[in-house]
């Protein structure tokens, strides 16, 4: 068992379920829960078979120089996605993510489109599918990559299925959005993981020697949160600065 | 077929600047490996591009969100 790769799985997919959860639970208020449950199962379904199909044979591939270079390039890219995401919100540019708000963006949604159809309401049906699809898509692409990446692909189910038992025993239990989940915090220590095991897997791929091997992850890991530490205050004061030159001057100047 | 499409490069890629910056650094590392950068610098240099090209993609949007609520103002 591999606690790194449990951990970051469990980390990366929690975040996803409470994202698919959310629109779920709307979509179940409102259409009706057979709709969404319908759509839900029908998602996990195909996700089963994608998985079947693209992902095991990946398996094969495991260990040639190709291969970490290709995972090590998708890590790469979703992970530094993550880290962005999250950086522009610490730092004011972007709006954070609210399941509060998503929650009842949903239910207007769902509500502008009339009350429930039929024994399947098809617009809710379709926004749950889509919904779990999305979300069970990025769940699995973190499920794969850090478990290829740590040779120990089970250590990144188990720490999934925690996951997702535990967000669907909340929802359950609480029958409300899981908005208390740090979300934002959670994203952005995968996409530092997800960076940080990109950066050593593309470096292993084209020939890097590492001075320490994989102990080299958590400096890497480091740098990366010295790098966003620093752009958010950055982008924060520059934020900051912009704004004082509107309330002196009435119109907005970059200071980057 | 087009919007599926979009939606599953969308889940990897929402900043082409970024993703420039990385492929970019992708392609120097080697390059200079082959060159013959020592191998256990290598990291360090792929490590320092992909923080450039992270840099690089934040400033790019700042400088976009600053123009668009100077915009919005005028």
């Amino acid at each position: 068992m591999n606690g790194y790769a449990l951990a970051a799985s469990f980390l990366g997919t929690a975040v996803e379920f409470v994202e698919a959860l959310t629109i779920v639970m709307a979509v179940g208020v409102v259409k009706g829960w057979k709709s969404s449950l319908l759509g839900m199962g029908l998602a996990v379904l195909v996700l089963t078979a994608l998985v079947a199909i693209f992902g095991l044979p990946l398996l094969t591939l495991a260990g040639t120089g190709v291969f970490q270079l290709i995972i090590g390039t998708l890590m790469l890219l979703f992970g530094m996605r993550w880290l962005r995401k999250a950086i522009l919100r610490y730092a004011g540019l972007k709006a954070l993510h609210l399941e509060d708000e998503a929650y009842a963006e949903e239910l207007n949604r769902q509500r502008a489109h009339g009350g429930p159809g039929g024994k399947i309401d098809w617009f809710g049906f379709v926004t749950s599918f889509k919904g779990v699809f999305l979300e069970g898509l990025e769940s699995i692409f973190i499920v794969l990559t850090y478990g290829l990446a740590a040779g120990s692909l089970s250590s990144a189910i188990y720490g999934s299925l925690l996951g997702l038992v535990l967000v669907v025993a909340a929802g359950i239990a609480l029958r409300k959005p899981l908005s208390m989940v740090p979300e934002n915090t959670m994203k952005f220590l995968v996409g530092i993981l997800l960076s940080a095991f990109g950066i050593f897997w593309v470096g292993e791929g084209i020939g890097v020697e590492w001075l320490l091997e994989d102990v080299s992850i958590l400096f890497i890991a480091a740098g990366l949160l010295a790098v966003s530490a620093l752009c958010v205050a950055w982008l924060k004061r520059g934020r900051a600065e912009s704004r004082a030159v509107i309330s002196e001057n009435g119109k907005v100047e970059g200071s980057l | 077929m087009k919007s599926v499409w979009k939606t599953l490069v969308g889940l990897i890629v929402d900043d082409w600047w970024l993703a420039l910056g990385v492929a970019v650094s992708l392609l120097i590392a080697p390059l200079s490996l082959k060159a013959g950068l020592e191998p256990h610098f290598g990291g360090l240099e792929l490590f320092v591009l992909l923080a450039c090209a992270l840099v690089l993609s934040l400033r790019l949007e700042y400088r976009r969100t600053t123009r668009q609520r100077r915009t919005r103002r005028e």
